[in-house]
């Protein structure tokens, strides 16, 4: 186990050893992250690291593999762009969680804020609490799952993306519906959150998907467009 | 991108140093220009002035004359800034409409600009990062119950020291704004207030926001809270503000939540700010909450 520290190197610095070392399969610790931001961009697998605390923006971010854990909570982008790896976050994250996440893995274990999965494009990403307002904005593909609440706007402008709710749906964006999944889907999702090892109390679960009427301009369905 | 931060205690202590902490952690946001507004715990018997001035050497017998011309003048020093502006101090005693008038008189002059004139509020401000305004606006060691911070990466006007915030209007020179975003919708406002009377002393369209606020509260007989909420209708763009009057804080956020604004609060204590970093500073064990979209926060010290 190697540790480095955040009060000593500067993030550039920090992140070419943090690289060096995941590379070869080392276990890092990162101690006095202290909510700083661009910590752990752009990591290799197959190593592990640990953040002592709460990070910053993008952690984690453009990663192409590895394990992340932050025993803090996260700041805006968490695995922002990543395209494998395992990310979780012990806390709360801040606004656009696996922002245009293209694989892999993000656990957020508390609350999730606004624009949670916006632009995903492939992997999953798991909210044991609940999603902020906007939450999946134009995803084009993969799985954001909130076990709790989602805040207003829900599924705003979606492709096709997919966000399974265990909670109340406080509002849907443009262009969002609601529909059942199917029981194959329900496994699914319930084995992914059973591998992240989160509690299962689940009942009714809702899959948000898109409505498709943005999908085609037809100038007779105007007034939806107004509504952006 | 700019950074905000405000903070509001119920015991009267030294804001200025936590204040400091949390713009220096921030600092990434902007670091073309670093400024505070601090309240006083009461307001003092005299009003303290700051005016920058271009040429000192010209610009300071000719304050001097105007200050004599509206009110009884009393201490007056200078300090330089890490800009091309030289900072005046002053005190003096005014009646609230001579003050107004004042505050107008200096502003016409095109080589000076009012930062504050008021008995309860300072403004400081300097280019540069909470380091340099630290040491040139000594902003440590100021006590009161809130204050509001900014740092500045100038995008829609000039990197100019009159263009750092944080600003104040000659309607209410007690209130203060900072803010983070852009009113795309800024010149269709100015000439709007331009017609009733206001005039702005920058191009930045974060003075208008202190404008506005004035007009509405101090012309129109709004509350400070329905100013704000008006405000969410009347400005366009993306933005994040504080505002902040003798007693209150206010928050808005547009409506998109473009423009991050957090806030964290206990029994003794109000932090605001745009990022986590800057409340670590403060408590390290605090974990703020994000305003929604188009929301609107009030707090009182009282």
């Amino acid at each position: 186990m190697v540790t480095l520290d955040v009060d000593v190197l500067s993030p550039r610095a920090l992140n070419e050893k943090l690289r060096a070392l995941m590379a070869q399969g080392e276990e890092v610790v990162v101690e006095n992250p202290r909510s700083r931001h661009n910590l752990g961009v752009a990591l290799p697998g197959p190593g592990h690291v640990t953040f002592k605390g709460s990070v910053g923006y993008y952690c984690g971010g453009l990663s192409s593999g590895g394990t992340a854990v932050v025993e803090g909570n996260a700041g805006w982008g968490i695995g922002e762009s990543m395209a494998s790896g395992f990310i979780r976050v012990r806390g709360s994250v801040g606004q656009s969680v696996g922002a245009s996440l293209r694989g892999g893995t993000v656990v957020v274990e508390g609350d999730a804020g606004p624009r949670a999965g916006v632009a995903q494009k492939g992997g999953v990403v798991v909210v044991g609490g609940s999603i902020g307002f906007l939450s999946g904005f134009m995803a084009q593909r993969g799985k954001l799952i909130a076990l709790g609440d989602a805040a207003d706007g829900v599924g705003d402008s979606l492709y096709e993306g997919n966000i399974f709710v265990g909670g109340n749906i406080h509002g849907l964006g443009i262009d969002a519906v609601i529909i059942k999944p199917t029981a194959e889907e329900i496994d699914e999702i319930e084995s992914i959150i059973a591998e992240v090892g989160m509690r299962l109390e689940i009942r009714d679960w809702k899959k948000v998907v898109a409505g498709r009427k943005l999908w085609y301009f037809d100038k007779r369905e105007g007034q939806t467009w107004l509504k952006v | 991108m700019c950074g905000i931060a405000g903070i509001m205690v119920k015991q009267e202590s030294d804001l200025g140093d936590a204040l400091f902490k949390m713009l220096y952690e921030i600092r990434h946001r902007g670091c073309d220009a670093t400024g505070t507004a601090i309240y006083l715990g009461q307001p003092r018997d005299y009003v303290a002035a700051r005016v920058s001035m271009l040429h000192p050497a010209d610009d300071l017998p000719l304050l001097r004359r105007i200050v004599t011309e509206h009110a009884e003048l009393g201490a007056c020093d200078t300090y330089r800034t890490n800009s091309p502006y030289t900072m005046a101090r002053l005190t003096l005693q005014a009646d609230p409409p001579d003050l107004a008038r004042l505050y107008r008189h200096i502003n016409a002059e095109p080589t000076l600009c009012v930062h504050s004139l008021s008995a309860q509020l300072d403004v400081i401000k300097d280019v540069g990062t909470a380091e340099a305004l630290a040491e040139f606006g000594r902003l440590r060691g100021l006590r009161g119950h809130h204050a509001l911070g900014h740092t500045r990466l100038a995008t829609e006007s000039i990197d100019n020291l009159n263009f750092a915030h944080p600003f104040s209007s000659d309607l209410y020179p007690e209130l203060a704004v900072v803010h983070n975003g852009q009113l795309t919708n800024y010149f269709k406002l100015r000439r709007r207030l331009e017609a009733k009377g206001i005039r702005c002393k920058t191009f930045n369209d974060s003075e208008i926001i202190a404008h506005y606020l004035a007009h509405k509260i101090k012309r129109q007989g709004n509350t400070f809270e329905e100013a704000l909420r008006a405000s969410l209708d009347d400005f366009d763009g993306v933005f994040s503000y504080l505002a902040a009057t003798e007693t209150e804080i206010g928050a808005v956020r547009d409506r998109l939540g473009i423009k991050p604004i957090l806030y964290y609060q206990n029994d003794d204590l109000l932090l605001l700010g745009s990022e986590q970093v800057s409340f670590e500073a403060v408590d390290p064990d605090v974990f703020a909450t994000e305003m929604g979209p188009g929301e609107v926060r009030l707090w009182s010290k009282n």
